[in-house]
């Protein structure tokens, strides 16, 4: 007498109502329970490891989870605290604390001297309240920069594609950094900063917004990476 | 320049009806998932010869923040008939009409969305009818499940809809132009077909009880039918067909 | 998500300057080229005319209805023209439901005079009883994906319903139109009015702007011509300025690539 069934092939692609399994399984992301039994929220595809089923969503809004890596661009400066533009439904908030160093007088101080409208920042999800607040912090550890990012470009992609941009274990966003001598910053909510790190800066950075422009369209192809690379080689002549 | 002169039998003695269907028969239907780009989520559908485009945009930031729930995203709909749709040029603008229309697919559509996921947010979903044939409300409602699903929203389930009729005294199924117009009663019905709940129901004309839930007994057959097609719109678009 | 169109426009200024700059658009056309152009007649079998336009990834729906009217008091043996276009809220994040708005007002009245002053609707074949009725023909845009240049696919899809369109007969007694709505005749349209949108970013001009090029552009000149090559209307719009250089060049491209597009739609409509 199995203690759970599953419904659905790993890597079906499945729609909203859908029966995935039902009894003793871990019903994880894109899924909800109901009584004994587990249906998708999304359309995606199943993800069936185990006893762990979950949905991997195809398109959908960019939803802040505590720990990713995001870059905002600041929408309103506020008292004690910016607006940033996450890419989310609703802006996520910075504190002054969660940015600068030293004590700060907000009696006398604007806070548009450290980041005003506009400015890009790096900044991690510190954490997401019960009703979906998003509190940002620039202080701590990450993969890439947090605070300020200046001087470069921002490209913007489907959320859902970014895993594709950074590829396995990372290696397409570092074939891109390498043959193209760029900083390339990927934010998990689907915007990408691009800085070239030599001369001759925009024609780096013009073919480091091609090429991710390029990921995002043939996203399901294989053998992506090291076409790209062989194109990005051979236009890179300078 | 109304409606064509009322024909003589819309139903035959067999229950073959005008257009050659059965009176379980839906028209042809076409649904595809994702046909624009600046929309979140859209889709296009035919049911005869209705044509129909469904889009989605959110969950958005809500402005002005007197207008937004605390707990839970805001949906708001907006049905709309372009001026050429209908045989009488229709001016521009909502009528009392659409904006009923609107309010009850709003309704329709709600109870199937997680809105306490998204706080603070609105969902905005806009239907655009091209060509009209009768049914629209219903067929807006279910282009709109499918808007809804490609732009990646959270749901219990889809919200399949549409209409059953009373026809020279016979229950139809998705009554096209005529029967519509001199028909005895008209049906209009979504549902979830998962919980086999109704989200939305109309009926106005003359029928007993009786006929009223053998209406609502066809309009749910047909909505599993409608249900199939919706969830292929969307699995051919990401290929999963 | 909400950014702010002026943020979103110093983001996309530097990508699309960029590449001006070194002689290349987003999306790797030339300066002097169209995007793909899709037109198809008859979609829509309850209008008298219609056509599909999709110019890119810009898709619009064009209706043509005819009704009985008066014709206007100082033009009585004539038919008349009503041209509106509706930026429904689903073609674009920023389009808001509602009366038309000044974009909207401007957009059908650019469309309305490329068809008007190129006189390619023969309006007084639509004059029924002189002084007391006539045909009037509704022209109604529906825009339903922005992607830019809404001007030359409006006027594209409008001239390809209008050339496909047709007029039922009617029966005139004792004063009382009777429309026939089973004998029709074609549409009495002979011209085939075609405009070219020429957007100046810095000092280049380029044709058929996409989105992101509208959002960083200057200004920009709308060019509509007949048939014989004979400049019928222009407009500039937005808050830029065509410096003379800019100008001639916008004016040189844009008649040029007129009769390019003309073939391409009239090509399209007959198959």
């Amino acid at each position: 007498m199995p203690e759970y069934r599953i419904y659905v092939e790993d890597r079906e692609v499945v729609t909203p109502g859908e029966l995935l399994a039902e009894g003793q399984v871990i019903a994880s992301d894109g899924t909800y329970r109901e009584g004994d039994k587990v249906y998708s929220k999304v359309t995606g595809l199943a993800s069936i490891e185990g006893r762990k089923v979950r949905v991997i969503p195809l398109s959908g809004p960019y939803v802040p989870t505590k720990g990713d890596y995001v870059i905002g661009i600041v929408q309103e400066v506020k008292f004690s605290s910016w607006l940033l533009d996450i890419r989310a439904p609703t802006p996520g908030v910075l504190h002054v604390s969660e940015f600068v160093d030293e004590e700060v007088d907000l009696i006398t101080t604007d806070l548009s001297e450290y980041l005003k409208e506009g400015d890009v920042v790096g900044a991690l999800v510190q954490e997401v309240d019960p009703v979906k607040r998003v509190k940002l912090t620039t202080k701590g550890e990450a993969m890439n920069p947090l605070g300020r990012l200046k001087d470069g470009r921002i490209v913007e992609i489907d959320p859902v594609k970014v895993p594709r941009v950074i590829g396995r274990r990372g290696s397409m966003v570092r074939m891109l950094k390498d043959v193209l001598g760029c900083d390339i910053f990927v934010g998990i909510n689907g915007r990408i900063f691009i800085r070239a790190r030599e001369e001759p800066r925009e024609i780096r950075e013009d073919l480091a917004v091609r090429a991710i422009v390029e990921i995002e369209r043939r996203s399901h192809l294989s053998g992506l990476t090291d076409w790209l690379e062989s194109t990005l080689k051979r236009l890179s002549r300078w | 320049m109304g409606m064509a002169e009322e024909p003589e039998r819309l139903i035959a003695e067999d229950g073959t009806r005008l257009d050659g269907r059965k009176p379980d028969e839906l028209r042809p239907l076409r649904i595809q998932a994702g046909v624009l780009k600046r929309a979140d989520g859209s889709a296009y559908l035919e049911l005869g010869s209705n044509k129909i485009i469904a889009a989605v945009y959110g969950p958005r930031e809500l402005h002005p923040r007197h207008k937004q729930k605390p707990d839970r995203a805001v949906i708001r709909f907006r049905y709309n008939m372009a001026p050429f749709s209908v045989d009488e040029r229709k001016r521009p603008g909502p009528d009392r009409r659409s904006i009923e229309i609107s309010k009850l697919s709003k309704e329709a559509l709600e109870p199937a969305l997680f809105t306490e996921y998204y706080p603070r947010t609105a969902i905005d979903i806009f239907v655009e009818v091209l060509q009209a044939d009768a049914g629209t409300r219903c067929a807006g409602i279910t282009a709109a499940s499918v808007a809804l699903a490609d732009a990646g929203i959270e749901m219990k389930d889809l919200v399949a809809a549409v209409a059953a009729g009373k026809v020279d005294g016979h229950i139809v199924l998705d009554p096209m132009y005529y029967e519509d117009g001199y028909g005895e009663a008209d049906v209009p019905l979504a549902m979830m077909p998962k919980y086999d709940a109704i989200t939305l129901l109309q009926m106005d004309g003359n029928m007993t009880e009786d006929e009223f839930k053998e209406a609502v007994r066809l309009a749910k057959k047909g909505c599993k039918i409608i249900y199939r097609e919706q969830r292929r719109a969307l699995k051919r678009k990401y290929g999963g067909e | 998500m909400s950014l702010d169109l002026d943020l979103l426009a110093k983001i996309k200024r530097h990508e699309v300057l960029s590449m001006i700059r070194t002689g290349e658009r987003i999306d790797g056309r030339d300066f002097d080229e169209f995007r793909p152009i899709e037109v198809r007649t008859g979609v829509i079998s309850k209008a008298n005319g219609s056509a599909l336009v999709r110019l890119g990834n810009t898709q619009l729906v064009v209706g043509v209805k005819l009704e009985v009217g008066t014709p206007f008091p100082d033009t009585p043996d004539q038919g008349a023209l009503a041209v509106n276009a509706e930026l429904v809220p689903l073609a674009d994040p920023t389009f808001e439901p509602g009366p038309p708005d000044e974009n909207a007002i401007e957009l059908s009245r650019v469309v309305d005079r490329g068809i008007r002053e190129s006189e390619a609707i023969d309006l007084e074949e639509l004059c029924i009883v002189e002084g007391e009725h006539c045909w009037v023909v509704f022209v109604d845009i529906h825009v339903l994906d922005h992607d830019g240049n809404l001007f030359d696919a409006s006027l594209m899809g409008s001239v390809a319903a209008l050339a496909t369109a047709e007029v039922p007969e009617v029966e005139v007694e004792d004063d009382e139109v009777e429309v026939i709505e089973d004998e029709t005749r074609p549409l009495p349209f002979r011209d085939f009015p075609i405009s070219v949108t020429v957007a100046k970013i810095e000092d280049h001009v380029l044709v058929d702007p996409c989105l992101e090029e509208e959002i960083v552009m200057d200004a920009r000149m709308t060019v509509t011509t007949n048939e014989r090559g004979d400049v019928c209307a222009v407009q500039k719009g937005d808050k830029g300025e065509f410096p003379p250089k800019a100008f001639e060049e916008a004016l040189e491209m844009a008649v040029k690539k007129s009769k390019e597009i003309r073939r391409t739609v009239k090509a399209q409509i007959e198959s």
